[in-house]
């Protein structure tokens, strides 16, 4: 078999047409550019360092004039010419200015003033004379000397009198000295000063001097321009960059270029990979769906329109063909699908209808049906007959509907049903209904708006329950509660006013038997006496009675301001108050876990749990009395009471099953005084009501012999 | 013995008679070589006229002995070297005039710090010094012994009193002294508060100017607010010329009266202040005057011979400098009586000979004798007058002391 020769990729195509190309242009750039730079640079150093070389040259004229403008300027002081003629007094004056003043600019360089002669008259150096020197008439004839040289810098100025030199100022910097005042700071790499020979008299790098004389003329590795010193013929500075230096920029440019190059190539094969591979997806693409249609005969399978304009377009071509030939190829099979559907559905409805109808009739619920676009309200059987509607009645429309309800309800029945249609929560409603006979019907109507797409309401209905009994038992059950509040709290009223009322006239009946005992002892026999005892014992019993009702009473809800409390303190609190109580019985509290916060009255609280552990510690046997204070925090799991269960526990006598609800009786005790101590027997009533006033319950568990555990529970909990 | 003296007689009569004709020919030469006097003088700088002044009345004095035969049967001759006013060419040159074997003596010059700095290499070559002009009392009283030093001319010491004199005379109390930084103002200082504290008085202000110093308007204001109702001053010619020039300038009821030494005169100081003068008091110490000569048929032969030697003289009022040139002349002629008067040239033979001079009547006065050897002062008070510039610039004197 035959195998034609495979044609080459998009990709490849593009990478040899293109590539050889961009790599001769970019070469070709590449070789200018650098080129072009290594002569800019070159030019631009030259002129650089001429330009420079000009401007040093420039300083450094400035600083040796300014050495020679010193001398003129010393010479032409008045102390110094007057020094010259004041040959006894000017040793007075004169070495103080010559030896210890500074004259700026001048640093350690000599400073000497010499006679006509050139001798020393007076100087910052002890050994100075000029007598020989050759530049002497020269001075004196008015003219400003300069020397630069190997031996340094020689400035001398006249002293003039009357128009004439009659004595000189001379400065005078030695080699080094000079090396220093030469010394300027400079941007290139090296300066020299040369003398006329070619002797250097400073150099700003030691190894440009190294190089210039070894390569005197030509030198290669420094770029190089001279200019001389203005104003000090013979002298030349040269300003000196290594040419290294320099071109390294070059250099780098180049090494730049060349990686510029390679990435721009890199960048060039990546961009036509890409390309290529950009623009033969989509065209990929549809080949596949092509193929698929072919081999499986599915037109499903749409292509998805990407890539350049112009594949978008062959894309949605290639679509709306599929479109056309999957609308014009409908298969049998599939009509015959939609016609199964169909019938089923039909059938569907039919049932669903059917139902729909037992359950109208059925049941106890009206229904009604309002067509918002054209107004009319439908009603079942039902619903009619609950309002006594005829079928002589003619239908009734919305707004006779909304006559009907009773003026009362009509604003609340009509705003929930505009909320509903607005999208605002359920239409549920409570009303009164208009009967046929004037009498009213207590309904609770419940509906369900339908919109079109567009949000506009199409119907809304739903169903109407007759409610009248309901109402009729709730009005009731409202109305004994009233009731039975109002009585509780006439019974804790009167509770309040007779026991607060009753104290006054019993303590005066405990005084006046007092009064008896103290002012009629003598008269009484020992039974009259006794009696009287009695009667005082009994009347305190009565008060302390009427105490504990006075207190219980109080206990009202909202009596005490409701805040956080934290128990661990009302039970510090309470083992306080009662640790006297507790030492003299040998008892103890037990706090297993700390107590939790509740939202509570602080002193209800404390009242409760001094109750419980008193009774705890009074009604026990034990040798040790221990009473353990404690909650569960998960509520009890053997009820439904998911708040926090707490509890104190005590292993004292314990309490009969009995009795087991006679403990929370107001008064009622179990034990005798004499066997437990006294007591109003008022404790746990106490506790029980403020308990239910906090909205919590309170049982206990008790074993005979063995102690009783009180559970109690509070709205809130922890 | 008769045989050797015959044989030696010949040559004996020969050798002594070159002998003799040698000695009478090198005494000869040695006679007619002349004395030099050496002037050592400012003669091209500030104070050329005063030096100029000097070799003119030197010249005249020395022409008149050579005229007369010379002395010791030598004629003089002045030989002149310029200091410029400058102590270290003076020195110098007062060096070089010592290496001449026939100088007798040097005659200085205006500047009294010059002959101050000269004094030491003077002494040193023991060369006789004659002072026509410089008036620094230490110049004299110099401390040296023997003394080379004698002077006709002002002494600082003398010239103080008579400064202070004249200006308690014109009813000025409170002097205010102006002073050039230099020897002789110190000297000039010196006598000028001596003289006062005679009086029981001191000056009320004293201020320095140094010798290029252009302006000394700073020193006249401190003068003038320190009270000064007159300034005595001791300038060279640029001093002075300073000191007018800045005095004409303050308002007139704020200028001075200035009294000087003779320090500027001997130069161009006229022409530079001739305007100035207008509103300026200037008056200053002089000697001799051509115009009122205390010997004036003496004086009239001077200025005969005066005009005869040098071009555009017409009259006492052509003589610039009458002092130096009545000085200079009066010392050559000292000079010459003690040579004669010693005998020699020997300059210790003739410095002892002028300490014992005998009376001579000089052009500037009669001198019963002009020096001692306590005292080589020739001149005193006696001899001092105030004098003025006149608008042509002559040197007139106000009146005698």
């Amino acid at each position: 078999m035959m195998r034609s020769a495979q044609p080459i990729s998009l990709f490849s195509r593009a990478l040899w047409r293109v590539l050889p190309a961009i790599v001769l242009v970019q070469a070709l750039i590449g070789w200018l550019a650098w080129t072009a730079m290594q002569g800019l640079v070159s030019t631009e150093l030259e002129e650089r360092l001429n330009r420079q070389a000009e401007q040093y040259a420039q300083l450094i004229a400035f600083k040796l004039k300014a050495v020679i403008d010193t001398a003129v300027s010393v010479a032409e002081n008045d102390l110094v010419v007057n020094g010259i003629m004041d040959a006894q007094g000017r040793e007075h004056y004169l070495s103080v200015f010559f030896e210890t003043a500074k004259v700026p600019g001048l640093g350690d360089a000599e400073v000497t003033l010499a006679d006509y002669r050139g001798r020393r008259i007076a100087s910052n150096r002890s050994d100075v004379d000029y007598e020989a020197s050759t530049w002497l008439e020269a001075v004196l004839s008015g003219a400003v000397w300069h020397e630069v040289g190997v031996s340094g810098l020689l400035a001398a100025a006249p002293v003039m009198i009357a128009d004439r030199g009659e004595g000189m100022v001379i400065i005078h910097f030695d080699p080094a000295q000079l090396a220093a005042l030469l010394a300027i700071p400079v941007r290139t790499d090296a300066v020299s000063v040369l003398t006329a020979h070619g002797d250097p008299l400073y150099r700003s790098n030691a190894e440009f001097a190294l190089s210039s004389r070894e390569e005197s003329g030509v030198h290669s590795t420094w770029a190089m321009t001279s200019s001389g010193i203005p104003g000090f013929d013979g002298l030349t500075l040269l300003a000196a960059e290594k040419r290294a230096t320099a071109l390294a920029t070059v250099d780098r440019l180049g090494l730049f270029l060349a990686t510029t190059m390679v990435l721009s190539i890199a960048a060039v094969v990546v961009a036509i990979f890409k390309t290529a591979f950009i623009s033969t997806r989509p065209i990929r693409r549809l080949i596949d769906g092509i193929e698929t249609i072919t081999r499986t005969g599915s037109l499903e399978k749409e292509v998805r329109p990407e890539g350049a304009r112009e594949l978008h377009q062959l894309a949605n071509a290639f679509n709306r063909m599929l479109q056309s030939l999957r609308a014009t190829t409908a298969s049998r099979d599939e009509l015959q699908r939609m016609n199964q559907a169909l019938d089923r559905a039909k059938a569907k409805l039919e049932e669903s209808e059917i139902r729909f109808q037992l359950a109208v009739e059925g049941s106890s619920v009206g229904i009604w049906d309002w067509d918002a676009r054209t107004g009319a309200l439908f009603w079942s059987d039902r619903l009619k007959a609950m309002v006594g509607v005829t079928d002589e009645t003619p239908v009734p429309d919305i707004s006779s509907f909304e006559a009907r309800l009773h003026p009362d309800d009509r604003d609340r029945v009509t705003e929930r049903k505009r909320r509903h249609l607005a999208g605002e929560g359920d239409y549920d409603v409570e009303t009164r209904l208009r009967k046929e006979d004037g009498s009213y019907i207590w309904l609770l109507l419940r509906g369900q708006a339908v919109w079109d797409t567009d949000g506009n309401v199409i119907r809304l209905a739903g169903s109407a329950d007759d409610i009248s009994e309901r109402k009729a038992v709730a009005l009731e059950l409202d109305r004994r509660a009233q009731e039975l509040e109002r009585s509780n709290r006439e019974l804790d009223d009167f509770a309040h006013i007779a026991s607060h009322d009753l104290k006054e006239p019993l303590r005066a009946i405990a005084n006046h038997a007092s009064f008896l005992l103290e002012d009629y002892s003598d008269r009484l026999d020992d039974e009259g006496e006794r009696r009287l005892h009695r009667l005082i014992k009994l009347s305190q019993r009565m008060e302390k009675l009427i105490a504990d009702l006075l207190f219980y009473s109080r206990i009202r809800d909202g009596d005490q301001p409701r805040q956080s409390v934290d128990l661990n303190d009302v039970i510090a609190d309470v083992e306080l108050g009662l640790a006297d109580f507790m030492r003299q019985r040998n008892a103890r509290l037990s706090l297993p876990t700390p107590l939790p916060k509740v939202t509570a009255a602080g002193p209800h609280m404390a009242t409760v749990f001094q109750n419980l552990i008193v009774n705890g510690i009074k009604y026990n046997d034990s040798k040790e009395k221990i009473i353990e204070v404690g909650f569960d925090a998960n509520g009890d799991q053997t009820s439904d009471i998911a708040n926090p269960v707490f509890h104190v526990r005590d292993n004292g006598i314990g309490i009969d099953d009995a009795f087991r609800d006679d403990v929370f009786r107001i008064f009622k005790r179990l034990n005798s005084e004499k066997a437990y101590g006294e007591g109003t027997g008022a404790g746990l009533t106490f506790v029980k009501k403020i308990v239910e006033y906090h909205g919590g319950g309170i049982w206990l568990e008790s074993s005979p012999g063995k102690g009783t555990t009180f559970f109690f529970t509070l709205d809130g909990g922890g | 013995m008769g045989v050797l003296v015959r044989r030696l007689r010949a040559p004996v009569t020969a050798c002594f008679a070159v002998w003799m004709i040698l000695a009478l020919t090198c005494g000869a030469t040695k006679a007619s070589e002349p004395i030099l006097i050496g002037l050592d003088a400012d003669m091209s700088s500030s104070s050329a006229i005063g030096g100029e002044a000097i070799r003119r009345g030197a010249t005249i004095a020395i022409d008149e002995v050579n005229d007369a035969g010379g002395v010791l049967g030598r004629p003089l001759k002045l030989v002149v070297r310029d200091h410029r006013g400058n102590p270290d060419r003076g020195v110098d040159n007062v060096s070089e005039f010592a290496a001449m074997d026939d100088l007798v003596a040097v005659m200085g010059g205006v500047h009294t710090p010059v002959a101050m700095a000269e004094l030491e290499e003077i002494h040193k070559h023991g060369l006789i010094y004659l002072g026509p002009w410089a008036a620094g009392t230490n110049v004299v009283e110099n401390g040296h012994q023997p003394n080379f030093v004698f002077r006709v001319s002002v002494r600082d010491e003398y010239a103080g009193e008579f400064l202070v004199d004249a200006a308690f005379e014109r009813g000025y109390r409170h002097l205010g002294l102006l002073l050039w930084q230099t020897a002789w103002g110190r000297s000039g200082e010196a006598a000028l508060t001596e003289a006062l504290s005679r009086r029981d008085s001191k000056p009320v202000a004293v201020e320095w100017f140094n010798t290029g110093a252009r302006s000394v308007a700073e020193q006249i204001e401190a003068i003038r607010l320190a009270g000064a109702d007159v300034v005595m001053l001791i300038a060279q010619p640029e001093g002075g010329v300073a000191a007018v020039h800045d005095m004409a300038a303050l308002p007139p009821d704020e200028r001075l009266p200035i009294i000087g030494h003779w320090g500027f005169v001997g130069s161009s100081f006229h022409d530079n202040v001739r305007d100035d003068l207008d509103d300026v008091d200037l008056t200053f110490l002089q000697t001799f005057s051509f115009f009122d000569p205390p010997f004036p048929r003496r004086a009239e032969d001077v200025l005969a011979a005066y005009c005869v030697h040098f071009e555009g003289c017409d009259g006492p009022a052509s003589v610039s400098a009458p002092t130096g040139t009545a000085h200079a002349y009066d010392l050559v002629h000292l000079l010459t009586r003690a040579i004669d008067q010693a005998g020699t040239v020997e300059r210790s033979r003739v410095r002892f000979a002028m300490e014992r001079l005998r009376r001579y009547q000089g052009l500037v006065r009669l001198y019963e004798p002009p020096f001692t050897v306590d005292d080589h002062d020739a001149l005193d008070h006696e001899d001092f007058r105030l004098a003025a510039y006149d608008k042509n610039g002559v040197i007139v004197p106000l009146s005698l002391p």
